[in-house]
C-alpha cells in the first residue's frame, strides 16, 4: 500500500493536534495541551476501492518557544499550516511558516487549513483578503476539529493528491 | 562508567549502539524493557535497520548516517517525540555521535523527566501567550471596526447611540481623538486604565503616556505617512505606586490622505507578565529575553563538566549599559537587551545561550559545532553581528560595545567553578584593554589578573592607612613668572619603599570601585593642603583631578562641600580638573554638577584639551574657566609647525569664549616663549618646578613670592 508522509505546521494552539485526534481517533477534548517535539500517527484512507496510508507527523507549534525545523519536511508528500481563524496573529504566523517551508522545500504541495469554524470569526479579514492568502497554497480547507468539519475531507483530499 | 551500571542505578535510561559500519549497529544494552518499541535486534543484538518500528528513528537514520561519516566529532540530536502504543508511551531523544577517534556512537534516551518538565513550563508559557494573542486579536478586531465607522461618520456625533453604548462598555479601554488631539470619545475601561479623573481627562493622559516612553515628535506623523497602526507592550508608570502593563495599539484614521481621527486602544496585561516571569524563572529563563538564566546556565556548564564533553565558554559583557539605559530610558535598554539575546542565539546557532547578568550573557558551545568558522574568526564576526547598530522605539540607534572572555573544557580547567573564572578572568582582562576586544584565557592573563589584584588590595589599604602622599606643582603666570594657582597630584611609595606611577594606580582606581574612596581621599587631603598654604600665607588655589566614574557618583557634590565645611575654607580656594571625555554620554549631568560647583566659587578646568573629544558645544554651553593645552601639543612646539597651529587655533578660541589657557608640559624657554608670544595666561611644567611635597612647595612659593 502506499504510504505518505504528511507534516502538519502551524502557531501554537491552532489546534494541530485536535484535528489529527478526531482525524484518527474520533474525539475532541476542549483542553488545551501542548505538543512537545514530535508524534507520529498512521490512519489509511480509501477510496474507489485504494487505499493510502497516511503517516501524520504531529509538529510542536512554531513560536518564540520552539523554531521550524526543516528536517522534520523531509520526504513529506504534503504539509499543513494550520491556522485559527479566532486568532488573526495565527495567520500572519502562519504565512511566515508558509516562507521558511517554501524555503527549504518549495515543490512539496502545501494545504491551508483554517481551523476552529466552529467559532465566530474574529480577524477582520475578508473572504477577498483570505482568498489572497490562500492562493500561495495547494488549496484552502476550512475545517472544525471539534465539530469534525471537513476533517475528513482534508485528509482525503490530501491522500489522493 | 559502565552505561548498564548508570542504567541498574537509574542515573541513565538510555540504549547505546556502536556503529561498525553502515548496515553493522550493534546495541550494548539489549536489556532495556522499552526498546522493542523502537527497534529490532537480531540474536547478536544488531539493529534490523530494514525493520525498525519507530518511524521518526527510521527518518533519523539518514541524519545519523551524514554524522557517521564525518571525519570530525560532531553529535546531532533528533529533538524530543513521543512514541506510543496501545499500552506504553515513551518519551524519547536520539543522538548520533561521531568523535575524531573513529568511534560512531547511536543513543536513544528516555526523556520522560526531561519531557514533562518541559511540558508543564511550556503548557504555561503558551497558556500566556495565547491569552495574550486573544487581546492582540481584540484590538485589531476593534481598531477595523472603528476606523470602518469613523470613516464614515467624521462628525462621530453621528454614531448612533448603539454603537456608542458598544464602545462605552468594552472592556479593552478606547479613547478617540480628533486630529487635533481634542478628545472625541473615551469609555470606562480607559478612565481605569488611564487613572482618569475631572482635571484629567483620557485626552491629557494619552499626551502624558506618550512623554513617558519617550516618543519622539516624529512618532505620530510617521504613523500618518505610512497610514499604518502601531500597537506594542509598554511598561507604564504616571505615578510611584502604580505600574501597569499595556498592550496599545495606535490608529491613524485617514480620509484620503488627511488624518481625521487618533484611535487608541489599551488592555492591561501586567498579570500576563507577571505569570509569564514566574513561569519562565521557575523554569531556568530569563523573563526579559526568553533565553536561559544563570541558574540554567550554570547546572548546563556543570553537567557538560560532568559528560566530560569539550566546549567552548564565551561571557559576553555590553560595555556602559548604565550609560545606555540612563541616556536612552530602560525601556529602550530592555529593547536592546532583547535584540541582544535574539541576535546571540541566531550567530551561536546550536550554542547554548544565557543571560548570566544585568549586561553580561553566555554562550556555551560544543566543540563538535563549530563548523568552518572557528578560534578568531567566529569571535570576529562575533562581535560583529552583535555591536552592529540598534533601532530602538524612541527612534535613536545606539551603537553598543562588547567585550568577550572566553574559556574552553577541558584544556583550561577541568571543574565549573573554575572553568567560570577563567573566562571572567579573560573577560576582566579585556575590559582593560577596551571596547569590542575579546580573550581567550592563558596563564598569562591568570597571573596578570593575580598581580592586579594584589595591586587593587593594597592600594585599598594605601588610601585606608594615608600612605598616599599628596604633591603640589605649581601653574605661573607667564607674564610675571608667579605663582598663580598649583595642581595637585597623589604620589604612592608603599611602605617598602617602592615607588608606583600614578599612570599604574589611577587607572588602576578608576576601573574598580577604588576610585570613590580615593577621591574622598584627595578632595580632604586638598583641603589640608590648602590650610598648610594658608597657614604660609600664601592664597593660591589648588586644582584637583575629578574622573569620569566620579562625575557619575552623587556623593561627590556632597563631599566636596563637607570637606570645605569642615576645613572652613570657601570654593574659591578649590579648582577642579575634567577631561574632555566626561562630556561625551553625560552632558546634562556633568552641566549640573558644573553649575553647582560654580555656585560655590569653584573653579572648573578642562584638562588635556585638544586630545578627545573636542566638541565645541560644551565649551558653550558649560560653566568652564580654563582650557589646559595637552603637553603633546606643547612638547614639539619649537618646531612642529601642527602643534604650532593647534596651540594659536586653542588660543583664539578661547580668547573668543573669555576662557584662560593653561599650557602644559612646558619644558624650555623657547616653548615658554611662544606661547608668550600668543598670550597664552599660565604655565606649568618642569621648566618651573616638578611636582613637590607640600613643604617644598610651600619653601618654593614664599622665595617667588
Amino acid at each position: 500500500m502506499i504510504q505518505k508522509k504528511v507534516c502538519i505546521l502551524g502557531p501554537t494552539g491552532v489546534g494541530k493536534t485536535s484535528l489529527i485526534k478526531q482525524f484518527v481517533e474520533g474525539i475532541f477534548s476542549e483542553k488545551y495541551k501542548t505538543t512537545i517535539g514530535v508524534k507520529i500517527d498512521k490512519k489509511q484512507v480509501n477510496k474507489d476501492g485504494r487505499g493510502v496510508q497516511l503517516l501524520l507527523w504531529d509538529l510542536e507549534g512554531i513560536d518564540r518557544y520552539c523554531g521550524f525545523n526543516p528536517r522534520y519536511l523531509r520526504g513529506a508528500s504534503a504539509y499543513i499550516i494550520v491556522v485559527d481563524q479566532t486568532r488573526s496573529q495565527s495567520l500572519l504566523e502562519g504565512m511566515e511558516i508558509l516562507a521558511l517551508a517554501r524555503e527549504h522545500y518549495p515543490d512539496i504541495p502545501a494545504f491551508f487549513v483554517v481551523n476552529k469554524t466552529d467559532l465566530p470569526t474574529s480577524w477582520h479579514w475578508s473572504e477577498e483578503e483570505l482568498d489572497s492568502y490562500a492562493q500561495k497554497f495547494t488549496s484552502l480547507t476550512k475545517t472544525s476539529a471539534k465539530t469534525g468539519e471537513n476533517v475528513e475531507h482534508l485528509f482525503s483530499k490530501i491522500a489522493f493528491w | 562508567m559502565d552505561i548498564h551500571l548508570l542504567n541498574a542505578l537509574g542515573i541513565t535510561n538510555c540504549a547505546l549502539f556502536r556503529c561498525n559500519s553502515e548496515s553493522d549497529i550493534e546495541c550494548l544494552t539489549p536489556e532495556l524493557p522499552w526498546l522493542a518499541n523502537v527497534v529490532t535486534l537480531d540474536e547478536n543484538n544488531k539493529l534490523q535497520k530494514k525493520h525498525i518500528p519507530s518511524i521518526f528513528l527510521d527518518d533519523f537514520f539518514l541524519d545519523a548516517d551524514e554524522v557517521w561519516k564525518s571525519e570530525t566529532s560532531f553529535t546531532l540530536s533528533s529533538g524530543y517525540w513521543t512514541e506510543h502504543n496501545d499500552s506504553q508511551v515513551l518519551r524519547l531523544e536520539a543522538l548520533a555521535i561521531s568523535s575524531e577517534s573513529g568511534s560512531r556512537y547511536l543513543v536513544v534516551k528516555n526523556v520522560e523527566q526531561q519531557f514533562e518538565e518541559k511540558h508543564k513550563t511550556l503548557q504555561a508559557a503558551r497558556e500566556l501567550l495565547l491569552s495574550h494573542h486573544e487581546i492582540v486579536g481584540q484590538h485589531e478586531y476593534i481598531r477595523h471596526k472603528l476606523n470602518g465607522v469613523l470613516r464614515k461618520n467624521i462628525r462621530l456625533q453621528k454614531l448612533v447611540p448603539p454603537i456608542q453604548q458598544a464602545i462605552h462598555n468594552l472592556e479593552t479601554g478606547v479613547v478617540i481623538l480628533d486630529n487635533r488631539g481634542g478628545l472625541i470619545l473615551d469609555n470606562k475601561a480607559s478612565h481605569r486604565l488611564l487613572l482618569c479623573n475631572s482635571t484629567t481627562p483620557s485626552s491629557i493622559r494619552i499626551n502624558e503616556l506618550l512623554a513617558d516612553i519617550d516618543a519622539p515628535a516624529t512618532f505620530l506623523p510617521a504613523l500618518v505617512q505610512r497610514k499604518a497602526p502601531w500597537q506594542g507592550e509598554l511598561y507604564w508608570q504616571p505615578i510611584d505606586d502604580y505600574g501597569v502593563w499595556l498592550q496599545v495599539t495606535i490608529h491613524p484614521v485617514l480620509q484620503g490622505d488627511e488624518l481625521t481621527h487618533w484611535i487608541y486602544l489599551l488592555t492591561d496585561i501586567t498579570h500576563i507578565h507577571n505569570k509569564e516571569e514566574s513561569v519562565l524563572t521557575a523554569s531556568g529563563m530569563d523573563s526579559l529575553t526568553k533565553v536561559a538564566n544563570r541558574n540554567l546556565f550554570t547546572d548546563t556548564v556543570r553537567r557538560l563538566v560532568q559528560e566530560e564533553i569539550a566546549f567552548k565558554l564565551y561571557i559576553i559583557d555590553i560595555c556602559d549599559f548604565k550609560k545606555i539605559n540612563e541616556s536612552l530610558s530602560y525601556q529602550s535598554g530592555d529593547e536592546i537587551l532583547k535584540s541582544f539575546a535574539l541576535r546571540l542565539q541566531a550567530f551561536g546557532n546550536s550554542g547554548f545561550i544565557a543571560r548570566i547578568g544585568s549586561n553580561e550573557f553566555a554562550l556555551v558551545k560544543r566543540e563538535d559545532t563549530f563548523n568552518e568558522l572557528i578560534g578568531a574568526e567566529y569571535i570576529k564576526q562575533l562581535i560583529e553581528k552583535l555591536t552592529r547598530t540598534y533601532t530602538v522605539l524612541n527612534g535613536s540607534e545606539p551603537n553598543l560595545g562588547v567585550n568577550i572572555g572566553e574559556a574552553n573544557f577541558p584544556q583550561h580547567c577541568l571543574s565549573t567553578e573554575s572553568l567560570l573564572q577563567c573566562a571572567d578572568i579573560a573577560l576582566q582582562a579585556a575590559k582593560y584593554q577596551g571596547r569590542n576586544v575579546a580573550l581567550t584565557y592563558c596563564e598569562d592573563l591568570h597571573r596578570q589578573h593575580h598581580a592586579i589584584n594584589e595591586l587593587e588590595n593594597q592600594l585599598r589599604s594605601a588610601i585606608e592607612n594615608n600612605e598616599l602622599k599628596l604633591f603640589l606643582q605649581p601653574i605661573v603666570d607667564l607674564k610675571t613668572g608667579k605663582i598663580v594657582k598649583c595642581e595637585a597630584l597623589a604620589r604612592w611609595i608603599t611602605p617598602e619603599g617602592k615607588f608606583i606611577s600614578p599612570e599604574v594606580f589611577i587607572p588602576l582606581a578608576e576601573k574598580s570601585e577604588l576610585i570613590f574612596p580615593f577621591g574622598e581621599w584627595l578632595i580632604n587631603e586638598a583641603c589640608n593642603a590648602i590650610e598648610a598654604l594658608k597657614a604660609s600665607n600664601l592664597d593660591i588655589r589648588l586644582a584637583i583631578n575629578i574622573s569620569g566614574r566620579q562625575v557619575s557618583d552623587l556623593a561627590l557634590l556632597n563631599q566636596i562641600k563637607n570637606a570645605l565645611e569642615d576645613h572652613q575654607l570657601p570654593g574659591s580656594n578649590l579648582s577642579i580638573e575634567l577631561t574632555e571625555s566626561v562630556f561625551i554620554e553625560s552632558l546634562d549631568k556633568v552641566s549640573v554638577l558644573l553649575n553647582e560647583l560654580r555656585a560655590m566659587g569653584i573653579t572648573v578646568s578642562i584638562d588635556d584639551f585638544g586630545t578627545g573629544f573636542s566638541s565645541l558645544v560644551y565649551l558653550k554651553k558649560l560653566p568652564i574657566d580654563e582650557l589646559k593645552i595637552d603637553r603633546s601639543f606643547v612638547s614639539e612646539l619649537e618646531k612642529n609647525t601642527d602643534d604650532q597651529a593647534i596651540v594659536q587655533a586653542i588660543l583664539g578660541l578661547a580668547s573668543n569664549l573669555n576662557i584662560k589657557i593653561i599650557a602644559e608640559g612646558i619644558e624650555t624657554q623657547q616653548q615658554q616663549q611662544f606661547l608668550q608670544n600668543h598670550r597664552c595666561a599660565y604655565g606649568q611644567g618642569y621648566l618651573y618646578q616638578r611636582p613637590v611635597a607640600i613643604p617644598e612647595f610651600i619653601s618654593l612659593a614664599q622665595k617667588l613670592k
